[in-house]
């Protein structure tokens, strides 16, 4: 039997809600980001290089390489902007951010998957990196 | 011994590739093993891999043979 699966963490939102997310008078100008987990975006920021960062429920507020930041939770994803700065700031700001996200979450899983699977009896086979992907191969006797 | 083999890829992007492959599991044991691996993933997509299918049909392959050898 051989299955291949595609998983999503889960801080982070599948596509169809980040379509759905839409800029609203909360967040005027703001952009969509795929982040839901309001503890995923500070660590994120925070890795980015925002500080001064004022965290509030679904909201964030600070300062970044960018410019002042704020950030805020519609439905299920956070929305994002550099305030008062033209819409290609915001961009390149939330491109900053998405590839820090995926850093993070990378660190995480792999963190989490040595130690699921020391708990599980599996056996870390190899690790490999390229390409900025990190594969990792466990076995467990059957 | 033959052994099971989980293979998981994590992209620069954070998305999470799963591979399962081994003797004589059923599909519901290889998903329950990635998802315990992955307790904060969800699994957005799943499909039998190639090699399945190769080894289906290796197996109706041989059948017919030893269909046809008995006849």
């Amino acid at each position: 039997m051989s299955l291949e699966v595609l998983l999503i963490p889960v801080g982070i939102a599948a596509i169809a809600a980040i379509r759905e997310a839409r800029s609203t008078d909360l967040c005027e100008k703001c952009k969509t980001t795929r982040i839901k987990d309001q503890q995923l975006l500070q660590d994120a920021l925070v890795a980015m290089g925002g500080t001064n960062l004022s965290v509030a429920q679904g909201r964030i507020t600070g300062d970044s390489p960018y410019g002042r930041i704020t950030f805020q939770q519609i439905g299920e994803v956070f929305l994002g902007r550099v305030d008062g700065a033209d819409d290609h700031v915001t961009s390149n700001m939330l491109a900053a951010l998405d590839m820090s996200v995926g850093a993070l979450l990378q660190q995480r899983t792999i963190a989490s998957l040595h130690a699921r699977a020391a708990e599980m009896g599996m056996v870390l086979v190899s690790q490999t990196a390229a390409n900025g992907e990190v594969q990792l191969v466990f076995e467990q006797a059957t | 011994m033959q052994k099971k083999t989980i293979t998981i890829t994590v992209s620069a992007s954070g998305s999470i590739t799963a591979e399962a492959s081994g003797p004589g599991a059923a599909c519901t044991d290889e998903l329950t093993a990635i998802q315990a691996l992955l307790p904060d993933a969800v699994i957005a997509d799943s499909r039998l891999t190639p090699a399945y299918y190769q080894t289906a049909t290796q197996s109706v392959a041989i059948q017919q043979l030893q269909h046809e050898g008995d006849n």
